[in-house]
């Protein structure tokens, strides 16, 4: 009996030529994950197989494998060999540990046989009778319930026969990459990592772009935004930061604009200078973390303004969720924690009193005239660097 | 360099390599041991121990790990429990979160606590505290110097009030900032257990002291071999507490010259300080000599210590250990207005710091409150 990891997938079921693609960048990710682990990947009939992973890393492998995007679902499994004395042991061992781990003797269980070899000597009806009768023999004080069962026991016979009880959910959605690249605005607040995790999610690979206020910011926020890219890498992989320094745009909008408007200004900058690095860096579109209405920049005529300044789509997942239910994703994510660390960020050194909530674009545009803009981003650029987070 | 930061931890004392050279050479054996070289370790230990003792002329003391677990042992432990009965505790609103978070926790587990609010002045004033006192409070809780603000509480009036009014009343006093800075004198106050860290006074970080007398209940919270009075088990951390000592006995040798220095210091960044627009200064008129909190209108405390920081010279916003949550919880306690609160800084001494120094740190705060204000909210 070997200890093994099956893994179904999703939504590429859907897909119809372009689904040997789709599988193939899946495999890819898998690939990736297993090995770290020292297992390896098989494929048979639209799932895959993680063999030889030792018994101590194998709780880290499951836990890093559940965060693959396009996975369905994951179970821990054990194979062995198709004759019936075999499966009707490793039945009963499996049986046994799942009562061990819910440190219970009283449950109710049902059998669930698939049979895809059917040359198999019973049918799936007929081994999971059988089955359950081994397993009544073997422990006396369960029952079995086949309408609301407490424990579910799967065996199947495929090239051999896997016998399991748990089917743990997978992340869901696109295998990472298989939607084009994208650049996303990570500010270091709550918002920008969940939206790039869900774009993620949606097959689009990410790069993201951070703006810094040095010497008015500090490393420490800086560290931060990199330790958020880490913590998206655990689902995405590596990934690239922008570091762009925007003290002196802040501080020419300040010098030569309207108050109010400064926020708005500074996401305009931000927008260009993101579309800017993505296209040389074949993004091909901007992701942000904006809710509509959240903040003074995020009212719909401020994203009006940003928007009507760059050509590249602008994904902005959570534009319909509230706050709190950002915070839940983020928890789930686990970048709420690094979130919410309190170090000032370039958008918290410069305020106006007042910010303009409803922004007119040709008030703004009157604004961007009184600045040397091609020159502040060239500038800006020039004294920038990136960073390659989770390597 | 200039280290401003004193209160967040300060530089060892300066002969430590001599010291490590000394220790590894034949202090290194367990103090619990039967041979003779061991029992001049122990010896050592204890003489360091009645040093450290005599600052603050206290009847007992055991080392500890920290300033942190000398006020939970205290906050957990230093009362008299009576089976699951549930008692009142009175601290103020303005201690460190090692303090503060511990009753916390006591409020968690069904006790009763009332928390003593400064206000403007910036102590806690005796009536105030007094008034909240019942029969059944078990602990009081009010800390010597506040690490934000500087301020002096008269712990020696404080606990005599208390004991006055209710006998039974425990009475702890945190003593991390107070310590050495401060003058104070256990046998002639009503303070019953008193805390210090080492590392804030040149020794080493994981060392610390909780001092307290005989007759204070205290119950055993580490078991095993029943070292540091039956109260905390473990091999002692013997490197550590001789670098306490020395560190204690340096500043003992040279006493009066470093309060004399300090307080010419602050004299001196104060009065430069309050020039600069927008000065607000919060540290109270009776405050630590080690400690100023300050802020500049209009300038976030961040910004600032991050343009100092560009000039090599480090000082802090508020208390480190509450760096990693933002709260003005201190500041709220002694009535400053939140538009004050996030522009506060705290610059702290130690006898290493020349008045050219502060020369230095004046004019350079000068430059960037004035260049920064340019941009700052209008």
């Amino acid at each position: 009996m070997e200890k093994i990891i099956l893994i179904r997938y999703g939504e590429i079921h859907l897909k119809g030529k372009n689904r040997p693609y789709f599988e193939k960048s899946l495999l890819k990710a898998i690939k990736a994950s297993a090995s770290r682990f020292g297992g390896e990947v098989s494929t048979e009939q639209g799932r895959y197989y993680v063999k030889g992973i030792p018994e101590t890393s194998y709780s880290a492998a499951l836990e890093s494998l559940s965060k693959i995007f396009g996975i369905h679902s994951i179970s821990p499994a054990y194979e062995t060999d198709k004759d019936l004395e075999s499966i009707y042991g490793l039945a009963g061992d499996v049986f046994e540990k799942k009562l061990e781990e819910m440190n219970r003797n009283e449950v109710s269980f049902k059998v669930i046989s698939k049979r895809s070899d059917k040359k198999f000597s019973m049918n799936s009806m007929e081994l999971s009778v059988e089955v359950g009768g081994v397993i009544l023999d073997r422990f006396p004080s369960v029952h079995v319930d086949v309408h609301k069962p407490e424990v579910n026991l799967y065996v199947e016979i495929r090239d051999h026969a896997i016998v399991y009880t748990d089917i743990i959910p997978g992340s869901g959605g696109m295998p990472y990459g298989t939607s084009g690249k994208a650049m996303l605005l990570l500010s270091g607040g709550i918002d920008s990592p969940v939206a790039g995790y869900m774009m993620a999610k949606r097959g689009v690979a990410l790069e993201a772009i951070h703006y810094h206020s040095f010497p008015y910011t500090s490393d420490r926020a800086k560290e931060k935004v990199i330790r958020l890219g880490e913590l998206l890498a655990e689902y995405v992989g590596p990934i690239k930061i922008h570091m762009i320094h925007f003290t002196d745009i802040q501080m020419a909008i300040y010098d030569k604009c309207p108050e109010e408007q400064l926020t708005v200004l500074m996401r305009v900058f931000m927008m260009k200078i993101a579309e800017r690095v993505a296209k040389e860096n074949k993004c091909k579109a901007l992701i942000t973390g904006e809710s509509l209405g959240q903040v003074a920049s995020q009212t719909l005529d401020a994203l009006n303004v940003t928007n009507s300044v760059v050509d590249l789509p602008v994904f902005r997942p959570l534009i319909g969720f509230d706050k709190l239910e950002i915070i839940d994703i983020a928890e789930k994510i686990n970048t709420f924690e690094t979130s919410i660390l309190p170090y000032e960020d370039c958008c918290t050194v410069f305020v106006p009193k007042h910010p303009v909530t409803h922004p007119r674009l040709d008030k703004i545009l009157k604004s961007l005239n009184l600045l040397d803009v091609d020159a502040l981003i060239e500038d800006a650029l020039s004294k920038s660097d990136y960073v390659i987070a989770g390597e | 360099m200039i280290y401003l930061d004193n209160a967040a931890t300060t530089k060892p004392v300066k002969d430590i390599s001599r010291l490590y050279a000394d220790y590894s050479e034949s202090g290194w054996f367990n103090p619990s041991a039967l041979y003779s070289p061991a029992l001049s370790v122990e010896k050592e230990m204890e003489s360091s121990r009645s040093v450290i003792k005599s600052v603050i002329n206290a009847p007992d003391m055991i080392f500890t790990s920290c300033g942190t677990e000398s006020a939970n042992t205290v906050i957990f432990n230093g009362w008299r429990r009576k089976g699951k009965e549930k008692f009142h505790f009175i601290t103020s609103s303005y201690e460190h979160p090692c303090v503060y978070e511990a009753f916390r926790h006591l409020e968690e587990l069904g006790h009763d606590v009332t928390y003593v609010v400064p206000g403007k002045k910036g102590y806690i004033d005796e009536e105030d505290l007094v008034k909240e006192i019942r029969p059944d409070t078990a602990l009081v809780a009010i800390m010597h110097v506040n690490n934000e603000t500087g301020a002096i509480n008269d712990i020696t009036s404080l606990s005599r009030a208390v004991k006055k009014a209710n006998p039974d009343t425990l009475f702890f006093s945190d003593g991390v900032q107070g310590f050495l800075h401060v003058p104070f004198d256990m046998k002639n106050s009503m303070v019953d257990y008193y805390s210090a860290s080492a590392h804030k006074i040149h020794g080493l970080k994981g060392t610390g002291a909780l001092f307290f007398r005989h007759d204070s209940p205290l119950r055993e919270y580490i078991y095993g071999g029943g070292q540091e009075r039956n109260l905390r088990s473990g091999t002692e951390n013997t490197f550590g507490i001789f670098v306490f000592q020395k560190a204690v006995s340096d500043h003992l040798s040279r006493n009066e010259e470093i309060s004399r220095h300090l307080s010419e210091l602050k004299e001196k960044c104060v009065s430069s300080l309050m020039k600069i627009k927008g000065a607000y200064l919060i540290s109270p008129e009776r405050s630590s000599d080690h400690i100023i909190n300050i802020a500049f209108e209009g300038v976030r405390g961040e910004v600032l210590l991050h343009l100092l920081e560009q000039n090599s010279i480090y000082i802090s916003t508020g208390s480190a250990c509450s760096s990693k949550k933002r709260t003005y919880r201190i500041h709220d306690s002694v009535g400053v207005p939140h538009n004050i609160s996030e522009c506060v800084i705290r610059i702290s001494f130690s006898d290493e710091n020349t008045l050219d120094e502060i020369d230095e740190l004046c004019k350079v705060t000068e430059l960037a409150v004035e260049r920064f204000s340019r941009y700052s909210r209008r």
